[in-house]
């Protein structure tokens, strides 16, 4: 028997058999099987198919309809993961389906897990960076005080220097300027930049240093207390 | 099914989704009657034998919890189809990592056929359901979900994660097989 190439009509036939084609296209189909043996013989397949199709148990609608989340719980829910609850339509005996249990480690177990891993993570974090911190906070003040100490001697020799006669100030160093900038910032001056004439005066007046300074240190003002004024004077 | 009527069904579903949204309770009750007796058949010509009303169930709480995610690009029995398909692998993957549960093997995947069926069923509705057996998992699954479900081929491709010309072909092929295997 050979085979038919009406392909229109062999893909209406599944629909045929089960009498689900409108009165048109059906008539069609039963005019092209009058005169078309194989597919009439694919037709009584269908039909055996069709009848041969397995019977499935009556459904518990009421029981799926309870078991369905509500649009509100529905609307939390993300991804595909299953219902958070399960309402048991006909109470305790009846038999809650296998997505309950796996509805609840997703809840519980992987977020306690991730909560701790993270808490671990912050904590390791926090020492490494703390003990780090401290680290380069010891190396910075050991490197602070050089400075400091560098600083003062350069104040000091910057102080010299500008106590020097104009001739004697080393190529066009803004001297006055240096000396009134605070000891900390002051620029670096290289002794190179003086003439051995210059360094040797400076040698003398170091020698002839008494070792104060001119400027008045700062002074920090003085606690304001009103009350130990008061009793001060109470008590003179 | 024609074109038609799959217009006509899809905006019955939507219209039903859509007064579930607002919280009629009666909606849910009739979506789940239009749809339940089918996905049980479709349960059963997968090879389902156990536990078929909790998968059913199951396949309904999971679509419902993801409707948000449902775009209506094919229909809702088709996308129903989808979900239950998934998740009878699933179970079956689940199945094969534990030793002391038994295997469901595809060539145990049957059309529902019970001791009881086999004493009032017919001598060619017996041939058919041997010779079902006897496809490819993929062929049995389109050639039942094309004659005895009523799918497009394009629905078809779709719940069995192939193309429709792919799905054709197996239809073909097992139609072919099968008329073989009845006149035997």
């Amino acid at each position: 028997m050979t085979e038919c190439s009406n392909v229109d009509v062999q893909d209406l036939l599944p629909e045929f058999a089960a009498g689900e084609l409108p009165a048109r296209e059906r008539e069609s189909v039963e005019l092209h099987l009058a005169s078309c043996a194989p597919c009439r013989a694919e037709l009584d397949v269908l039909v055996a198919v069709l009848n041969a199709r397995p019977l499935p148990p009556v459904m518990n609608v009421a029981a799926i309809v309870a078991a369905l989340p509500r649009p509100a719980v529905a609307s939390m829910i993300t991804g595909d993961s299953p219902a958070p609850f399960r309402v048991i339509a006909g109470g305790l005996n009846e038999r809650v389906p296998s997505m309950q249990p796996a509805a609840r480690p997703k809840r519980t177990r992987p977020s306690m897990f991730g909560s701790s891993l993270m808490r671990f993570a912050a904590a390791l974090t926090l020492v490494s960076v703390g003990g780090l911190s401290m680290i380069v906070a010891n190396r910075n003040r050991e490197s602070f005080v050089d400075a400091a100490a560098s600083s003062v001697v350069m104040s000091d020799s910057a102080y010299l220097v500008a106590s020097l006669p104009e001739p004697y100030a080393p190529g066009s160093i803004p001297v006055q300027t240096v000396v009134s900038v605070a000891p900390s910032v002051l620029p670096i001056q290289e002794l190179s930049d003086y003439s051995d004439d210059e360094l040797a005066l400076l040698l003398e007046r170091l020698d002839a240093w008494d070792g104060a300074l001119p400027v008045e240190p700062v002074k920090s003002p003085p606690p304001a207390s009103p009350s130990s004024d008061t009793s001060i004077q109470e008590g003179a | 099914m024609t074109e038609a009527d799959r217009i006509k069904d899809a905006a019955v579903d939507q219209e039903l989704l859509e007064r579930w949204h607002a919280g009629d309770e009666r909606a849910a009750t009739a979506l789940v009657e239009r749809h339940a007796t089918a996905l049980a058949r479709f349960a059963l010509s997968l090879g389902v034998r156990d536990n078929l009303d909790e998968l059913v169930q199951d396949t309904f709480v999971r679509a419902f919890a993801a409707l948000n995610s449902f775009r209506a690009d094919s229909s809702l029995r088709t996308w129903l189809f989808t979900i239950e398909r998934r998740l009878v692998l699933d179970r079956r993957r689940a199945a094969r990592r534990q030793p002391d549960i038994v295997e469901v093997m595809p060539e145990d995947a049957a059309t529902g056929f019970h001791a009881l069926d086999s004493m009032v069923a017919s001598e060619t509705e017996e041939r058919v359901r041997n010779a079902l057996t006897r496809l490819s998992p993929m062929q049995r699954d389109v050639f039942t979900l094309r004659v005895q479900e009523g799918r497009a081929y394009r629905d078809i491709a779709e719940i069995l994660g192939t193309t429709e010309g792919a799905a054709r072909v197996h239809y073909h092929n097992a139609l072919r097989a099968v008329k073989e295997w009845i006149h035997d």
